[in-house]
């Protein structure tokens, strides 16, 4: 789930004022 | 903001007095443009007047795409049904690199699995595999998979969605794969 907790999704991803979430592949490299 | 136009000469001796100048914050549109302003050197040109626009009565469309959120809004508004800028007029052809690409496919319509696409733009490559997709757009080379739902996601180049995904109001960028659990 992406873009459902915005808690969750700021502390994995960059998430707007506006609460669009950016994924980029440096990301998701870091979740392991 | 706009769109400006320099020869390479000037732009390069522009940018080069302003690196010099220690009063300066080096950005373009504080620094550089007013300062061409301020000295006559530069013309102006209003969009308004040669804007195309859907109908003569709409606003002129011009979107500033410098934010995730600008940038979002943008992609989303062109899949309303009437949107701010109308891509497929045929009057005003957008000029631009396309790769060849087989049409977007849709597939399996199963009462649980269903690939379908709602107000969105899917783009050629694009496989929906018994995923469904609402209010997205999805450029090219695009895969989402079963189960997974997309609602406001931006989709760039060779994006994968892997099962059960769920995915709203994101910008994924090229090339990304999201897994199922995240």
């Amino acid at each position: 789930m992406i873009g459902e907790d915005p808690e969750f999704d700021a502390k994995r991803f960059y998430r707007s004022e506006q609460g669009v979430v950016l994924v980029n592949a440096d990301m998701l490299a870091a979740l392991g | 903001m706009g769109v400006y136009v320099f020869t390479a000469e000037f732009l390069y001796a522009e940018l080069e007095r302003d690196h010099r100048d220690g009063t300066s914050s080096h950005d373009f549109g504080k620094d550089v443009i007013p300062y061409l302003v301020s000295r006559g050197l530069a013309v102006a040109h209003s969009f308004e007047v040669s804007c195309v626009k859907t109908t003569p009565e709409a606003e002129a469309y011009w979107r500033d795409v410098g934010t995730i959120d600008s940038y979002w809004s943008a992609n989303i508004d062109l899949v309303m049904p009437v949107p701010s800028l109308d891509i497929y007029d045929r009057d005003w052809p957008i000029w631009t690199y396309q790769q060849q690409l087989p049409p977007a496919k849709f597939v399996f319509d199963d009462p649980d699995r269903r690939g379908v696409a709602v107000d969105s733009m899917v783009s050629g490559g694009c496989i929906i595999s018994g995923a469904t997709v609402r209010r997205s757009l999805l450029f090219s080379n695009c895969r989402v998979n079963s189960h997974a739902r997309t609602s406001g996601a931006v989709l760039l180049p060779d994006v994968e969605v892997g099962r059960r995904a769920r995915l709203t109001n994101v910008v994924v960028d090229r090339g990304c794969r999201i897994r199922r659990i995240l």
